[in-house]
């Protein structure tokens, strides 16, 4: 049997993952971002206004981050280019990094991110990508996403509740 | 452990061996081009290498289109839209590159500016982002030690912005690399020194980091044996034809194998002694190398305990207890970094480097930002950063 012009299936189920993923972590790097000084430290490498994009090829989700202040902020989709931008090459990659089956430095290892804009800003971006997902995922999933798990204080462990909580929610 | 998944990839036509040069002609009909245009710099054409290239043409019809001898130490914007006006004034079709690191990743650079046709290489900036198909890029290296001739990668400074923009992408692969152990002879010891312990260590990131795979690791490995086999004899005697020839070869191969791994830790800081404390490149390395190796041993001792048997053989591998081969991998590399002090004066501490105390805090934070970390296998903070450097002092 011949069969022409195939289309490829969607997988709404990695879809849906995704944008909740990119959601989790939007939220998440707002709440983090107002309490967490480690990660206020690593934003003074940026100018205030600073954009990143985070996004799914070809045409997945996105999510917009901007430094105000010391803290990051979502925003909406931008129709300027954002500063650093970086792109899972494909739906598959980014599952596995928000369902903790793989993580950015693998990604990298196995080249399935690209990256627009100055690299060294996005070795930054990775690092408040940790700090973020240290609180968002519980030990025993962080080990599969981190090089090291951070021990938590008991003063973290109450700031997780709170990204766990209004974090997500509200992002505070 | 073998990777659950890697992608290696080397279009380049390596030609090395003797009258490696006498084929240039060759290669440009082959490439199906007629006009070269020679980037290099004013060092390459003084002690009369550049004319070793241009004797290659001989009893040719290649009319060289132009000859750019201008790049700095530094690779820079500047240096690379200055190259790629005149490439196109000139209606040049291929590069020719002679030279070093900067040389070959203006080279690059330049092509990107002339492929993409803008003027402003910055938008292109990052990994895996460049598109058109680039213009045929031939490169004669003059050290042992880049591997730039085989790489992905160029390094140009942003000036204005006093930062260093990283370009990686498969398309910036030349497309033929002429090894001719002529133009490595003039390089004095010191030099021979740095620029093979930066093979070395381009060698042994590759098969030690994060990204490493088993086709690199075989490029990694043999690149290994053959430097520790020359480099000192090539530092003692710099007349050794074979043994240079033996060097480049072994520098290519590491060059293939870090295109493919990439670099960690070593070159991360190391980058950053070479900007803030001006450091040689090759001379950073070597100092860096054992105190990183030691700083990851407990993650990859397996791996360095591997790596004894290229560096120092079969019969030390063979008598070395195996709980005690990567401590002995590690001593091996210090011990070869005395070597070469006492033969030709290479430093071993960044104190003998130039480096001051003062600037370890500022090269801990700095280096962090460097794209290399990331594929360190054991992860870094500041403090761990400058316990490394302290060591390294």
């Amino acid at each position: 049997m011949i069969r022409t012009q195939i289309k490829p299936k969607k997988s709404n189920f990695k879809r849906f993952v995704v944008t909740a993923g990119f959601y989790a972590l939007g939220r998440g790097s707002e709440s983090v971002s107002r309490f967490n000084q480690e990660l206020k430290s690593e934003l003074s490498a940026w100018p205030d206004g600073y954009t990143i994009m985070l996004k799914v090829a070809p045409n997945g989700s996105e999510l917009w981050l901007q430094k105000k202040g010391n803290t990051l902020k979502r925003i909406s989709k931008q129709s300027a280019s954002a500063d650093l931008i970086v792109i899972f090459k494909n739906l598959d990659t980014a599952f596995k990094i928000f369902t903790t089956l793989s993580n950015v430095h693998t990604a990298f290892c196995h080249n399935r991110i690209m990256v627009y804009g100055n690299v060294s800003q996005s070795m930054v971006l990775i690092r408040i990508l940790n700090i973020v997902q240290a609180y968002l995922f519980p030990p025993f999933l962080s080990k599969n996403v981190l090089k090291r798990v951070p021990k938590f204080s008991f003063v973290q462990h109450l700031q997780r509740i709170r990204v766990y909580t209004v974090g997500l929610l509200f992002g505070i | 452990m073998y990777p659950k998944y890697f992608e290696f990839y080397n279009p380049v036509k390596i030609n090395a061996g003797q009258n490696a040069l006498e084929g240039l002609p060759s290669e440009l009909e082959r490439l199906n081009v007629s006009k070269p245009f020679i980037i290099t710099d004013e060092g390459i054409v003084k002690v009369g290498l550049l004319d070793k290239v241009l004797a290659g043409f001989n009893d040719s019809d290649i009319i060289i289109g132009a000859v750019y001898d201008k790049v700095p130490p530094d690779s820079s914007i500047t240096v690379v839209n200055e190259a790629a006006k005149l490439y196109r004034e000139q209606n040049c079709d291929c590069i020719i590159a002679v030279g070093g690191g900067s040389v070959i990743d203006s080279a690059k650079g330049m092509n990107i500016v002339i492929s993409e046709n803008t003027t402003d290489i910055i938008q292109f900036a990052g990994h895996d982002r460049i598109r058109n198909v680039q213009q045929p890029l031939i490169v004669i290296p003059t050290t042992s030690g880049t591997g730039s001739e085989v790489t992905l990668v160029a390094v140009v400074a942003d000036k204005e912005k006093d930062q260093k923009m990283l370009f990686t992408s498969t398309k910036l692969l030349p497309s033929v690399a002429l090894i001719d152990p002529r133009m490595t002879m003039s390089l004095p010891p010191k030099l021979t020194a740095a620029t093979g312990m930066d093979a070395l260590t381009h060698a042994i990131e590759a098969y030690t980091c994060l990204q490493k795979n088993p086709i690199s690791d075989a490029y990694a490995f043999a690149a290994i044996e053959s430097i520790t086999k020359n480099l000192v004899n090539v530092v003692k005697n710099g007349n050794d034809e074979q043994g240079r020839f033996e060097l480049a070869v072994a520098s290519t191969a590491a060059g293939v194998a870090f295109s493919n791994s990439m670099v960690g830790a070593v070159h991360g800081i190391g980058h950053t002694v070479g900007a803030l404390a001006h450091v040689h490149h090759g001379m950073a390395m070597a100092i860096l190398l054992p105190h990183v190796m030691e700083y990851n041993l407990e993650k990859i001792g397996e791996l360095y305990s591997e790596l004894l048997l290229s560096l120092a053989g079969a019969e030390t591998f063979a008598s070395t207890p195996k709980n005690k081969r990567a401590e002995a991998s590690i001593e091996f590399i210090k011990n070869l970094n005395k070597t070469l002090n006492s033969l030709c004066g290479m430093p071993i501490t960044l104190s003998e480097a130039g480096v001051n105390e003062s600037q370890l805090e500022e090269i801990a934070k700095r280096s962090l930002n460097d794209g290399a970390m990331i594929l360190n296998p054991e992860d870094m903070n500041p403090e761990e950063v400058l316990s490394v450097l302290k060591k390294a002092f």
